[in-house]
């Protein structure tokens, strides 16, 4: 088959392989940007409940802008290239981490805070060794769905003069109704998907890793 | 013991504290709904107005005057507008019955798995799926190669996954208890769906017909790449040619389209909700 | 000891407050129980001592010094503080749980796992089985016995319980009560104790404030005193019908005369021996014992005449109660034994007695006569002088 050849081809593999790292760079740098940023957003929702709202709102408003969109708005300031995509994309990912970080914190029990409090632990100490260990499955979860919508986005950055495995499946987009361009389609298209999947099972181990027996499903 | 004698006059004075209170918290609610509603166009509208104000103060080459006529825009929008609303009616019409289908008791045990390819399928970037629909329409001889139906058969194909998902899972939220009860009074299966889970999945549908119209202002922005045209057409020009008012004017005039989308859909949604629910 | 001094709670947008200028003392080493109907202020009045909840105004003096203003965090770690969803931290084990204080405080770690450790003991759980579990675990009323020791593990001389066995089955509530009044007697905390259930008040408390709205005490007194000499109305009601089958909450199986000599048999005894025995007495029942004393088995005549080991013979002993029980567990006891008296054991389950309905009855009347005095002479007395 054509795809099979497409693939054993050591120049296929290499911009692929190539092409996987930019993406990968593409996704990984945002997400830990808005990790940062939309943890601490969500611990300052969850304080302040009054602005928690304004929050949530202004980042899903965020995501309802077409990525296409948002990418052009950054090109003006950053120039074409990679770094306008990144700054959008981490915007994409700030609301999945700020709304599970909200609801994650919510989500630890009263009485659990209310004892921690009773014996005497400062509202910082709280939250670092309380609050936010039993509310880390929920943030995970949402850091995983960030990344995995990133992911996804990622591959529009080519039509901004960034890379990624946008490349290839753009390749094969100009060369419709010529030979190799299902190939090339095909080809970055699921290599997307075999990203997302490494990136999926990361998770599965990351999350066996940091979260607590005690709270584990 | 002495008991104090700041008390107020016993009912009267606390009632009317009461209800005091209760006006001045109602009057702060319409307040703030009221800021809710007017909060997206307003901004939408002081965005719009910067940005033609921006732009009538740049120095515009022919090419960014040609492109940035009222004419040129609105037309693009047109199709932009058009792709959206048919490509959401046709991925409703599919997938909400379908999902509906599914829920069905005969079909439960599909469920998990059509859910598992929903999630599975929020990995395939747009940009891949949608190229490798446009294409396999390409191919097939008997299947038109032009004109928006490839587009919107793409975008259609893109949003099947995500809508029928969020239907089903809406759907299965929906009380069973109540269901139970329905068959309990001695309800056929039909009856307890059209009396009962229909009117409590309103909302959901509802939520379905959102999301749909939100995912596909998005897509559809993409479809230039397909000879569809649409406002993305606008944004991608500026880009490749370097131009950063088209740039600009196309990448708001998208914002502005897909939040006005989501904005007209969320009042529909609000307003067609039974109460109580 | 604690001293509470007007302490007051208004939250803001109210006109009345809900705790209003309670003033009262705990003295050291005794428990102190709050009662009261819902809405009365009870828990509010409890989380202001360690000032979870801050008082509007007022003061508290723990042992002579005012801890009104000081650091909360810092006061918080002097005082135990047990709640009724308990609160066990769910991502760390019961050993993290239990040494949270003693973290907090600094202390080193060999004196934190070896307090650990005698903790979980005192409390009845098996450090080596439980202090690696996690709270998801253990049942509820293991982790209340968690929830206790956590609020001692720094030796407070304090402690505050809310409900704290409200949230379990009423067997094990039980069970942890008689328990915790056991650790009590060796540890001699100051203890305020809320609780809506006036039986469980009377059962733990060495005194009672029943508690009127706004937290204002209808009557402070021993459990004794509010049960013969309610101070009002309200205080009756609470107490509420039945009330000498309450008192006998308050005699203790050890303050009644029980009968000591009962017609005994050994289990490993020859079968005609026993059965001579049971001939040549007046009783109609003996009590086997095993080679420890703990009592086995009731035989009466006609048992012997199915061909049975002896060990078999008869019905099974149940209803042993401890000296340290009410005559109301006996009572109950007795009514599920099959023997219609309860067995006295001590602590190893060894046989000290029997107590039967008679005894009680007895004890009821001489209650009952005691009151009768009393209750011609209260006439005279101002129910409002009753109060502390």
């Amino acid at each position: 088959m054509a795809f099979l050849e497409y693939l054993a081809d050591p120049s296929t593999q290499r911009s692929l392989l190539e092409q996987s790292g930019e993406h990968l760079f593409l996704t990984l740098v945002p997400v830990a940007i808005a990790i940062v940023l939309g943890v601490g957003l969500g611990i300052w929702a969850h304080r302040v409940p009054a602005l928690s709202r304004t929050i949530v709102g202004a980042t899903s408003t965020v995501l309802t802008i077409p990525s296409l969109a948002l990418f052009a708005i950054f090109v003006p300031l950053v120039g074409i290239g990679n770094t306008a995509p990144m700054i959008a994309l981490t915007l994409y990912a700030l609301l999945p981490i700020v709304r599970n970080t909200v609801s994650g914190l919510y989500s630890v029990d009263n009485a659990v805070v209310e004892s921690a409090k009773g014996m005497g632990m400062g509202a910082t100490k709280r939250l670092l060794k309380i609050e936010l260990p039993n509310a880390w499955p929920v943030m995970l979860a949402g850091i995983r769905v960030a990344t995995l919508l990133t992911i996804g986005i990622a591959a529009i950055a080519v039509l901004a003069g960034g890379d990624g495995l946008g490349t290839e499946i753009f390749r094969g987009l100009r060369r419709i109704g010529s030979a190799g361009a299902f190939e090339s389609l095909l080809g970055g298209t699921l290599a997307v998907v075999v990203l997302a999947l490494l990136i999926d099972l990361a998770y599965l181990a990351i999350g066996r890793l940091t979260i607590p027996r005690g709270i584990r499903e | 013991m002495a008991v104090s004698t700041a008390l107020p006059e016993p009912d009267q004075d606390a009632a009317a504290l009461g209800r005091s209170e209760d006006a001045a918290a109602t009057k702060r609610a319409k307040r703030s709904k009221l800021v809710r509603y007017v909060a997206m166009p307003g901004f939408l509208l002081l965005l719009n107005v910067a940005t033609f104000l921006w732009l009538s103060g740049q120095d515009l080459d022919s090419i960014e005057r040609r492109t940035l006529t009222a004419e040129n825009l609105i037309g693009k929008a047109q199709e932009h507008v058009w792709l959206t609303l048919l490509s959401t009616t046709f991925v409703l019409l599919l997938a909400i019955p379908f999902g509906i289908l599914a829920t069905r008791p005969r079909y439960r045990r599909f469920a998990p798995g059509i859910i598992g390819l929903g999630n599975a399928g929020q990995a395939i970037p747009s940009f891949g799926m949608l190229a490798l629909l446009f294409y396999l329409f390409r191919v097939t001889p008997w299947l038109p190669s032009t004109g928006t139906l490839p587009v919107v058969v793409a975008l259609v194909g893109y949003s099947f996954l995500p809508i029928l998902r969020n239907t089903m899972v809406g759907l299965d939220q929906v009380d069973s208890s109540v269901l139970e009860a329905g068959r309990g009074m001695g309800m056929s299966e039909r009856r307890v769906l059209r009396r009962i889970e229909l009117p409590l999945a309103v909302p959901v549908i509802l939520a379905g017909i959102r999301t749909a119209l939100v995912l596909n202002v998005g897509t559809a922005t993409l479809a230039f790449l397909f000879g569809g045209g649409g406002l993305g057409d606008v944004v991608y020009n500026g880009l490749s040619l370097r131009r950063i008012p088209i740039t600009i004017v196309g990448a708001v005039l998208v914002a502005t389209l897909a939040l006005l989308v989501d904005y007209i859909a969320s009042l529909i949604e609000e307003k067609l909700t039974p109460k109580g629910l | 000891m604690i001293e509470l001094k007007e302490l007051t709670k208004r939250y803001p947008g109210t006109e009345t407050p809900a705790v209003d200028r309670l003033t009262m003392e705990i003295p050291r080493g005794e428990i102190v129980v709050f009662v009261g109907p819902s809405g009365c202020g009870k828990t509010t009045s409890l989380k202001m001592i360690n000032r979870i909840i801050e008082p509007t105004s007022g003061q508290i003096i723990l042992d002579g010094e005012d801890v009104t203003d000081v650091n909360p965090d810092q006061l918080r770690r002097r005082i135990g503080y047990v709640i009724q969803q308990i609160g066990l931290f769910p991502h760390v084990t019961i050993e993290d749980n239990v040494a949270t204080v003693p973290n907090l405080l600094g202390w080193d770690r060999d004196r934190t796992k070896a307090r650990v450790d005698e903790l979980l003991d005192v409390v009845g759980l098996d450090p080596d089985v439980y202090r690696n579990r996690y709270p998801k675990e253990l049942s509820g009323g293991q982790r209340q016995r968690v929830g206790v020791a956590r609020a001692l593990a720094a030796d407070p001389p304090v402690l505050l319980m809310d409900e704290p066995f409200g949230a379990i089955d009423p067997i094990t509530r039980t069970r942890l009560q008689n328990e915790f009044l056991r650790l009590q007697q060796e540890l001699k905390k100051t203890i305020c104790f809320v609780t809506h259930d006036i039986d469980e008040a009377i059962k733990m408390g060495d005194r009672i404030a029943i508690l009127q709205e706004r937290s204002i005490p209808a009557q402070f007194a021993t459990p004794e005193e509010i049960l013969t000499q309610p101070a009002n109305d309200f205080v009756a009601d609470f107490v509420g019908s039945g009330s000498t089958l309450k008192r006998l909450k308050l005699t203790r199986v050890r303050d009644v005369t029980i009968t000591t000599d009962a017609l005994l048999g050994r289990i490993d005894e020859d079968k005609h021996v026993l059965r001579q025995r049971l001939q040549e007495s007046d009783w109609t029942a003996m009590l086997l014992l095993d080679d420890e004393r703990r009592p086995a088995r009731w035989l009466r005549a006609p048992d012997f005449l199915h061909d049975r080991p002896v060990a078999e013979m008869g019905l099974p002993a149940r209803a042993m109660i401890e000296p340290q029980a009410t005559l109301s567990d006996a009572l109950e006891e007795m009514l599920l034994g099959s023997a219609g008296v309860a067995i006295v054991v001590d602590g190893r389950g060894a046989f000290q007695g029997i107590l039967d309905v008679d005894d009680i009855i007895t004890s009821i009347q001489t209650m009952r006569d005691a009151n009768a005095e009393f209750y011609r002479a209260s006439k005279l007395i101002d129910p409002a002088t009753a109060i502390a």
